[in-house]
């Protein structure tokens, strides 16, 4: 494996004006206005590897948005260095987002009172597609993604999950090594987000194309991510395979038991019941006081057990409690 | 009046946030002035004569000035506002606040006719008093002149919420906002007084509504009129308020029926 | 070189396609535009049938003056009005970055998808009054003043596009605005009249500073008048200078928008 971006102590200052609210303020900053300067990027690295799908996770305000504006070449960092398919994105931008492909949440990037397949074929002339690969590759994703019908409605008229995997298409009819999401699932069901995650695994595996996604859904992430990057307060607190977080985050495991016969009250050291009633009991096990193993014997020898379900807790509360310690350090 | 000063002031804020505006627009008028004072300069030196349709030179540039001056005041786009609303759906915010429609984009029309009035209107006025020279009418004219730059404002907006109102059927009214825009420069007589007009078009004017957009204040204020010919024209552009005013509403209530019924 | 023809074609396709998703109001804008053009017209002759006109120059003469302004702003709306305009409105919504992911020059890109349709009306009502004055005029098109007054007006088209290039690129450098937008219509106020009724000083700035009387004003008068060399100098020169700025601004522009992060 090779890596296709590698970025170095990236730094970014954004400089701002600042307004109170109120009409007098309104009028004063006709004249007179104050700046702040903000630190989006306090000097992040990390390098991604080629065919891999890449969690950006981080809450707002993190530094997401400016890490992915810098990696789409049209954001100047303040330092710091981003080769990202053998380009500095910003100074060779015409010949680096030839190879890019990006979706930007709700913005439009389709032209809006026409319909879809109208920017599919500008984005052929643009990215100069030859006829027949232009056809192949849109017929396949089209295909996927139920979208032969739909695409030849204004976009206006299109529901938001629509809308998104028609965004999704055209970044990827010319077959770029690199694809930045940033936060596409938004707004759509439960069905939607299925095919679109499916659809983004499948482009994956057959042209090893290389993802990074930004989102707030941590679902998406188990999903779709091995490897994921966190990021809070510009910094990157995190970087590495998602297994691996969890078995170094998690003291906790969750097991839910099913009784035959109703039981008596569970107790014992270093578990929590979380919960309990006749037939089920809930618990959660401190695993670095006390080995699983010794729970479910104690629960087997005391209990008439039907079924058992170990689980970890879900992704979210272990980001929750990534971002809520003190340093904000894994 | 509470909720409404507040929804005025809205407009009032949202107008001082563009700053360039604020800075463009005060050398905006004198470009125009400026181009309209050499423009009939020549014109006048070319024919020789004093008084050219009842204007003399310096009547004819004050003309411009006070025409700039109504222009500015009476100044309304929220046909453009509600064609926005209506293409991306916003309207249906301004239907859940708990007054009508027409009078929430009144209040925020009216917001930025205040703030019009401090930081474009008051400008133009002090230069023209005291470096053009500028002669006043008599109070009586003076207080007509006011009278009826007010009710101008109220007609052009009840004017041009009806122009707005057709969004509703049409989607996009940037084509018919055009129309109305060119045809009523023209006809207001923002481009050329109304009187270099042959004398039959002069008379079917008065019973139209857009000389009472600018023409006849400013001539009010020129005192180009008996006081039995204001009151007269007064009277006609009352009229022209009250019946912008019925069709605003009647066409707004089918134009409602119409957005509720496709419900978009 | 044919790529980028074929970008440009697809984008005034889909522009046109844009236009027709709202049959009617393209219709009425079309219809619109002409009524406007014709209106000048007619203030010209409400002010030749009640004076003795503008100082030098004949009613006909006048409509033909009329007639280049109207080409000219009408070639300026079809290829140059709509680009402040599209950057404002991208800029506004946070979408200026669609024009930046594409693997092509983003001024070409930018000019290609902002091409306004209307401008067509305009034209065509422009090329009727040159047509009705040449006829009245007794005009020949088989003269070398004829030919420079084409070249002209290909200068006047630039420097429409240069001013447009500047006000979308102090869209990012200032503040973004439609005052800006107003303030060049208004600067344009000047180019509708011969340069010769404005006082001396009026006439350097109209030449060499915003040589907006590249417009109408030096196409007819070379068409009418003949030239020289120095006066060609003297027009060209000033409107080659500010699409040169123009063009430098653009880069200023994109280069702060970029480190700003939109």
């Amino acid at each position: 494996m090779t890596s296709i971006i590698t970025v170095k102590n990236l730094k970014k200052v954004y400089k701002t004006h600042t307004r109170k609210e109120g009409l007098s303020n309104a009028i004063k900053s006709l004249f007179n206005r104050k700046y702040e300067y903000k630190q989006a990027l306090k000097g992040i690295s990390f390098e991604i590897e080629e065919g891999e799908i890449v969690g950006f996770i981080g809450p707002n305000g993190a530094g997401k948005s400016t890490t992915i504006k810098a990696l789409s070449g049209f954001l100047y960092p303040t330092s710091g260095e981003v080769v990202s398919l053998g380009f500095t994105p910003w100074k060779d931008r015409v010949d680096y987002v030839a190879n890019l492909g990006v979706v930007l949440g709700q913005k439009a990037q389709l032209w809006w009172d026409l319909p879809a397949i109208d920017t599919f074929y500008l984005s052929k002339d643009v990215y100069g597609i030859k006829e027949s690969t232009f056809k192949s590759r849109l017929n396949f994703m089209v295909k996927l993604l139920d979208l032969e019908k739909v695409m030849h409605t204004p976009v206006r008229d299109m529901s938001l999950g629509e809308r998104m995997k028609c965004k999704l298409v055209a970044a990827l009819l010319h077959n770029p090594k690199l694809v930045l999401l940033d936060e596409p699932s938004i707004g759509l069901d439960v069905i939607a987000k299925d095919k679109f995650r499916d659809f983004i695994k499948l482009v994956n595996k057959k042209y090893k194309t290389t993802f990074i996604i930004t989102t707030h859904d941590m679902q998406e992430i188990e999903r779709l991510c091995k490897k994921i990057i966190i990021i809070n307060n510009g910094q990157i607190v995190y970087d590495g395979l998602l297994k691996d977080i969890k078995k170094k985050y998690l003291s906790n495991k969750f097991i839910d038991v099913k009784l035959e016969t109703k039981g008596e009250k569970f107790k014992l050291r270093y578990c929590k019941v979380v919960e309990q009633n006749e037939y089920e009991i809930k618990i959660e096990v401190n695993t670095t006081k006390i080995k699983v193993k010794e729970v479910i014997n104690s629960l087997l020898s005391n209990y008439d057990v039907a079924d058992i379900l170990i689980s970890d807790p879900p992704i979210e509360t272990i980001i929750q409690q990534i971002f809520r310690s003190k340093d904000g350090k894994v | 009046m509470g909720k409404f000063s507040g929804l005025s002031r809205m407009g009032f804020k949202t107008g001082i946030v563009y700053r360039a505006h604020f800075f463009v627009s005060l050398i905006k008028i004198p470009l125009t002035l400026v181009v309209f004072f050499y423009l009939w300069r020549s014109i006048f030196m070319f024919s020789g004569e004093e008084i050219i349709q009842g204007y003399t030179f310096a009547e004819m540039f004050i003309y411009y000035v006070l025409s700039m001056l109504v222009g500015t005041l009476i100044y309304c786009d929220v046909d453009a506002w509600m064609n926005e609303g209506i293409k991306d759906g916003d309207v249906v915010g301004d239907f859940l606040r708990p007054v009508t429609y027409m009078k929430q984009l009144f209040c925020q029309y009216f917001g930025l006719r205040e703030l019009t009035f401090l930081i474009e209107v008051i400008p133009i006025m002090v230069v023209s008093l005291f470096f053009l020279n500028v002669p006043l009418p008599s109070l009586l004219f003076g207080m007509l002149f006011i009278l009826a730059v007010f009710l101008a404002i109220l007609l052009n907006y009840f004017f041009t919420f009806c122009v707005g109102l057709t969004a509703f059927w049409l989607k996009e009214i940037q084509g018919i906002r055009r129309v109305k825009t060119a045809v009523m420069a023209f006809l207001e007589g923002a481009l050329i007084p109304l009187t270099f007009f042959p004398l039959i078009f002069q008379s079917v004017f008065k019973y139209l509504p857009f000389q009472y957009l600018r023409f006849v204040p400013i001539n009010i204020f020129l005192e180009k009129y008996a006081l039995s010919e204001v009151v007269v024209l007064l009277s006609i552009q009352t009229v022209w308020i009250l019946i912008f005013f019925f069709i605003a509403k009647t066409v707004f209530k089918l134009a409602f029926r119409k957005f509720a019924g496709a419900g978009i | 070189m044919i790529s980028l023809f074929k970008i440009i074609k697809r984008a005034m396709i889909m522009r046109i396609s844009e236009d027709f998703a709202y049959k009617l109001n393209f219709f009425i804008k079309f219809f619109a535009v002409m009524l406007r053009d014709f209106i000048g017209p007619l203030v010209i002759l409400l002010i030749y049938t009640t004076t003795a006109g503008i100082p030098g120059w004949s009613f006909y003469e006048f409509i033909l003056f009329q007639g280049t302004l109207t080409l000219v702003f009408g070639f300026g709306y079809l290829f140059a009005v709509m680009i402040p305009v599209e950057v404002m409105h991208n800029v506004r919504t946070g979408t200026f970055d669609k024009f930046l992911l594409k693997p092509l020059n983003t001024l070409v890109y930018l000019t290609a998808s902002s091409f306004e349709w209307a401008g067509l009306a305009q034209i065509l009502v422009g090329i009727a009054l040159i047509v009705f004055a040449f006829i009245k005029l007794n005009l020949t098109v088989l003269s070398s003043n004829f030919v420079l007054y084409l070249i002209l007006i290909f200068f006047g088209f630039l420097f429409q596009y240069a001013v447009m290039i500047l006000i979308a690129a102090l869209t990012f450098l200032w503040v973004q605005s439609w005052a800006l937008l107003d303030l060049f219509f208004k600067l344009t106020d000047f180019a509708r009249y011969p340069s010769g009724i404005y006082g001396s000083s009026l006439q350097f700035f109209l030449t060499f500073l915003f040589p907006v009387a590249i417009s109408a004003f030096f196409p007819v008068e070379v068409l009418l008048r003949g030239f020289n060399t120095i006066l060609l100098l003297k027009i060209i020169v000033p409107v080659l200078a500010f699409f040169i700025v123009s063009l430098l601004l653009w880069n200023l522009a994109m280069r702060k928008y970029t480190s700003a992060g939109g």
